[in-house]
């Protein structure tokens, strides 16, 4: 599909889109728009906290839009969510805070295109021989800058859109990033919680090794390789705790806080729902389709939009160039002049530079540059934002098919597989060492899992930065049943009692037991019901066959 | 006495036989086919017959002063015992296949129709027959192919304990359990009040599955007695001072030292018929190597006596083979940590592996389906603790002839029976080997 991307720019029909929470389109506004009108920006907030001497930190600490992201971050014992994070990055990301300032640029532009030069006033004495000195007044103003004044105006209202854009856009991309940074913090998280139950199995691979050891029941090379099992977990772990430490960092940096600050985000990542998982009618959960999404692309991005407002004036400049060019610099005046014989002269005044030798072409030529370049750029943007579309789509259904591999066939078999493992042991068909290891493999799954969920909201996140929209908007967290990792840590049942209520005493088999949870030996002379055919086969009652 | 198996075997045999009998224009007379020919006398038979525990014997035609038998290739489904049953191969719907019996000089023609799926043949185990009739498939005939039925027709030029198997993928359909006891009596009877038969195999049935393995050559899960393990073998069942003979033919993979308590046997014979009396041996273990028949002969004492293979694995179920060695491993502290991670964990095995049969009877743990728990069983005292090739041998005082009913456990006469004189694990004072 072919878009025009170079056409022209109605700047007056252009409005800002965001298609992102309201809230964020009405912070975006009213950050631009307070700018423009000159109210006080948060950079500006930032820059007199500085000047006060305060140090970096403090200066986060202190600022307005800190001092909201502390009271949301800190003294809010909710963990952060996705939303919430956005909110506080928007307010308190540093670095966009920083881009807000360059709306300053787009208010100079503003004042700059509809200014005219300021009248030049003369007066001149000249001394005479006869004692009578002559007199000269002259008032004179640039009767090109009145000429061109209404092209300059388009032109600096054009370029201050750009700046305008390109803050926003910076602003969506802040969003994503928010996002971004959110779901590898909560991965990283997942991550380690996995790495532990992996650490805490190898550990007891090892104790259990170790006790087969002090049996005599093992050799040293057995123990050794599970010392080094459980040495290779205990280092992934750190590894995992690394990443974790680093995920937060980054967070921190987005939401501008420090990562050292007591701040909790949510405690897994969601779930994606299954109407976004499994296509219907050639649509993913909320996600149009691929050409929409690009016509989308095309109408919403706001670094496109930005780089097509850069165009129209970069054309605009070279039409202004041009006329002024052509018509040459022509500055309109009056004079007044005492003549030393006491005569009095009186009239207009016009000087003209006549555009005989130069028309300006060395300023025509590197405006002519800057277009080439601003639309090469702009066919590079289109060019990757279809890509983009295209990756994040693809990377998308990916990770929505793995998950589905997970849920619905990897997951469920590493469970049955435990199960079907302990109801070998359960008659002594294989060892404990084996049902560690399945479990183990079972939790070493559960790392895939992460990973495919991860990547699931990470190329919903690129999908909706490549569209130029919010991605909450592709997110439906009400899961409908779908099983979190959490759910996949919390042991299966299994074939044996719930968890911890089995106080086995075979130690002890004949004390009496207590608690309908736990299992007895009081019935191990009777068959119990689900056994019941051993009474009728043993040598009392031999069936015939 | 008729079971119900018998009875169906029998009207199954029925329809086979009518079937051939309508198409055998030489059919002159039948006799009545029985499924159970010991429940006929001595006399009606003119022999002594043999009881084949958890199996049956083969029913004949007289055509022509030939005794005619049929036998069939099969898929069947098998139960080892209640909680383990699998498809395998047989004969005549069952496996083992159901005996042939027949006498010394008797001619004999032995139908086998393939319903297998591949080819077979049958084999005459240590029969003397013409060479044609030696069931080797390509050496000595054609294979029978599926559908197709053989006829083999021969004299019986001797007597004793044989078998027959199929000669053609031997590897997989014996595995499958295609195998079967051939007796020949001797034209004198014999004085044995019973008489039994069994046949060993053993049974790659891993844990789990539903169909033998045929690829298995060492590591076997079940051993069985007539394809049954314990605790689903039938008892022998005697009174107290008959004379029984065992007949045990082996078509396994192991040879099988085979136990009988209580008394001391006689190996009185082989697939080499009775021997003189000169050539007995007093045992109480024999072993029957892989391919051999032995019989055994005693005088039944009163009791309940084990009889098994004295392979100590040949006398348990399904089990691991290469489980760590858990004996004298302390897991306290640590089976609690690891019942955190996998609900109903339990460590077995440090003071011994009898406490797993305790568990399992009370339930407390399912296994795999379709799979027997290695020790089951139990007698009046308690858990038995065995499984494979093991059965016991039950005399009574009261026994009636042709009765083989299970007369339940024995009641030892008082002050006959061990008996606990302390709990005190440091009573007495024993003597060890000083050191």
């Amino acid at each position: 599909m072919f878009y025009r991307i170079d056409k022209g720019l109605d700047v007056k029909k252009k409005s800002i889109r965001t298609n992102s929470l309201p809230w964020v389109r009405a912070m975006l506004v009213i950050a631009a728009t307070s700018s423009i009108l000159g109210c006080a920006s948060f950079a500006t907030n930032n820059a007199k906290n500085s000047s006060k001497g305060s140090t970096t930190n403090s200066a986060i600490a202190i600022t307005p839009a800190a001092a909201l992201a502390h009271r949301v971050l800190i003294e809010d014992e909710t963990p952060l969510s996705a939303d919430k994070a956005v909110q506080i990055a928007l307010i308190n990301n540093q670095n966009l805070a920083a881009v807000y300032a360059e709306l300053g640029f787009a208010k100079a532009e503003v004042f700059a295109g509809a200014r005219i030069r300021n009248p030049l006033l003369s007066f001149s004495q000249l001394d005479s021989n006869a004692g009578i000195d002559q007199i000269v007044w002259g008032i004179s103003t640039s009767l090109t800058d009145l000429i061109t004044l209404r092209s300059r105006k388009k032109l600096a209202a054009t370029q201050a859109l750009a700046i305008e854009q390109k803050v926003q856009a910076y602003a969506m991309a802040t969003q994503a990033q928010t996002y971004q940074h959110y779901y590898q913090y909560l991965a990283s998280k997942q991550r380690l919680q996995v790495f532990e139950e992996i650490s805490a199995i190898s550990d007891l691979i090892l104790e259990t090794t170790q006790r087969y050891s002090d049996a005599g029941n093992v050799t040293a090379l057995e123990l050794a390789e599970a010392k080094i099992q459980a040495s290779e977990a205990k280092l992934a772990l750190l590894n995992a705790g690394a990443a974790v430490l680093v995920a937060r960092t980054k967070m921190s940096e987005v939401l501008g806080v420090r990562a050292s600050q007591n701040w909790q985000i949510a405690k897994q990542l969601p779930i994606p729902n299954k109407a976004s998982l499994y296509p219907t009618d050639g649509e993913l959960g909320k996600i149009p389709a691929r050409d929409t999404l690009l016509r989308q692309a095309l109408e919403q991005r706001l670094d496109l939009q930005a780089a097509q407002t850069k165009i129209a004036a970069l054309k605009l400049q070279l039409k202004s160039h041009s006329l002024e060019n052509k018509v040459g610099d022509i500055e309109l005046g009056a004079e007044r002049e005492r003549e030393a014989d006491g005569e009095r002269l009186t009239g207009p005044n016009v000087e003209w530079e006549v555009p005989l030798f130069s028309q300006g072409q060395e300023d025509q030529l590197k405006i002519n540059a800057e277009l080439e370049i601003a639309q090469a750029q702009l066919r590079q943007l289109a060019l990757e934002l279809d890509n983009a579309v295209a990756m994040a789509l693809a990377g998308r259904e990916n990770s929505a098919n793995k998950i589905i591999q997970y849920q619905n066939h990897l997951l469920p078999a590493q469970a049955n597989a435990v199960a079907r493992t302990q109801e070998e042991q359960f008659f002594m068909l294989i060892g404990v060492f084996e049902v560690l290891q399945s479990k183990k493999q079972q939790y070493q799954s559960l790392l895939g899992y992460v990973d495919a969920v991860e990547e699931y909201w990470l190329a919903n996140t690129a999908l909706a930065k490549a569209v130029g929209v919010s991605p909450n908007i592709f997110i439906d967290e009400s899961n409908n049943g779908s099983r979190g990792l959490e759910d996949y840590l919390q042991p299966d049942p299994g074939t044996g009692s719930p968890k911890k209520s089995h106080k086995h005493q075979h130690h002890d088999m004949h004390k009496p037991q207590t608690g309908p949870a736990t299992p007895t030996h009081a019935n191990h002379n009777q068959a119990p019901d689900n056994h019941a055919s051993h009474k009728n086969h043993t040598q009392s009652a031999s069936a015939k066959p | 006495m008729t079971s119900r198996r018998n009875f169906l075997g029998f009207s199954g045999m029925s329809a086979v036989l009518s079937t051939v009998a309508a198409t055998s224009a030489q059919a002159k007379s039948t006799v009545t086919p029985d499924t159970n020919m010991s429940n006929k006398s001595n006399k009606e038979l003119g022999y002594n017959p043999v009881r084949t525990p958890n199996g049956w014997t083969l029913p004949y035609t007289e055509k022509d002063g030939v005794k005619e038998f049929h036998l069939i290739a099969e898929e069947i489904e098998h139960e080892f015992a209640p909680g383990s049953t699998a498809k395998c191969w047989g004969y005549n719907g069952t496996t083992p296949g159901p005996t042939i019996e027949a006498v010394e000089g008797d001619r004999v023609r032995i139908l086998v129709t393939n319903s297998l799926k591949e080819h077979t043949t049958v084999h005459w185990h240590g029969l003397i027959l013409p060479s044609g009739m030696d069931g080797v498939g390509g050496l000595s005939q054609p294979q029978i192919a599926p559908g197709e039925t053989f006829a083999y027709e021969f004299e019986l030029k001797q007597n004793g304990t044989h078998m027959y198997h199929p000669h053609a993928d031997e590897m997989t359909q014996m595995a499958l359990g295609m195998m079967g006891m051939f007796i020949i009596h001797p034209k004198e009877p014999e004085p044995i009040d019973r008489d039994y038969c069994l046949l060993t195999h053993n049974w790659a049935m891993h844990p789990g599955t539903s169909r033998p393995d045929p690829s298995v050559m060492v590591d076997f899960d079940l051993w069985s007695f007539n394809s049954k393990v314990f605790p689903a073998i039938e008892s022998i069942v005697a009174r107290t001072g008959e004379r029984v003979r065992i007949r045990i033919g082996n078509l396994s993979m192991w040879n099988h030292p085979i136990h009988l308590h209580g008394t001391s046997f006689n190996v009185t014979g082989s697939d080499g018929g009775r021997w003189p009396k000169s050539a007995w041996r007093s045992e109480s273990t024999e072993i029957v190597g892989v391919g051999q028949t032995r019989d055994i002969e005693f005088v039944a004492t009163p009791g309940d006596w084990a009889f098994h293979c004295h392979m100590s694995h040949h006398t348990m179920n399904a089990m691991g083979h290469d489980i760590p060695n858990p004996t004298g491993v302390n897991m306290r502290g640590v089976e609690e940590k690891i019942r955190d991670h996998l609900p109903g964990f339990m460590a077995m095995g440090e003071n011994g592996m009898a406490e797993h049969q305790q568990h399992i009877d009370a339930g407390h743990h399912p296994g795999p389906a379709n799979t027997l728990p290695m020790m089951t069983g139990s007698g009046p005292y308690g858990p038995i603790e065995m499984g494979g090739m093991f059965t016991t041998v039950k005399v009574r005082d009261d026994i009636a002839p042709n009765d083989f009913s299970d007369p339940g456990w024995y009641n030892p006469p008082a002050n006959t029976i061990a008996k606990r004189i302390s709990r005190n694990p440091n009573y007495g004072n024993p003597p060890r080997k000083p050191s």
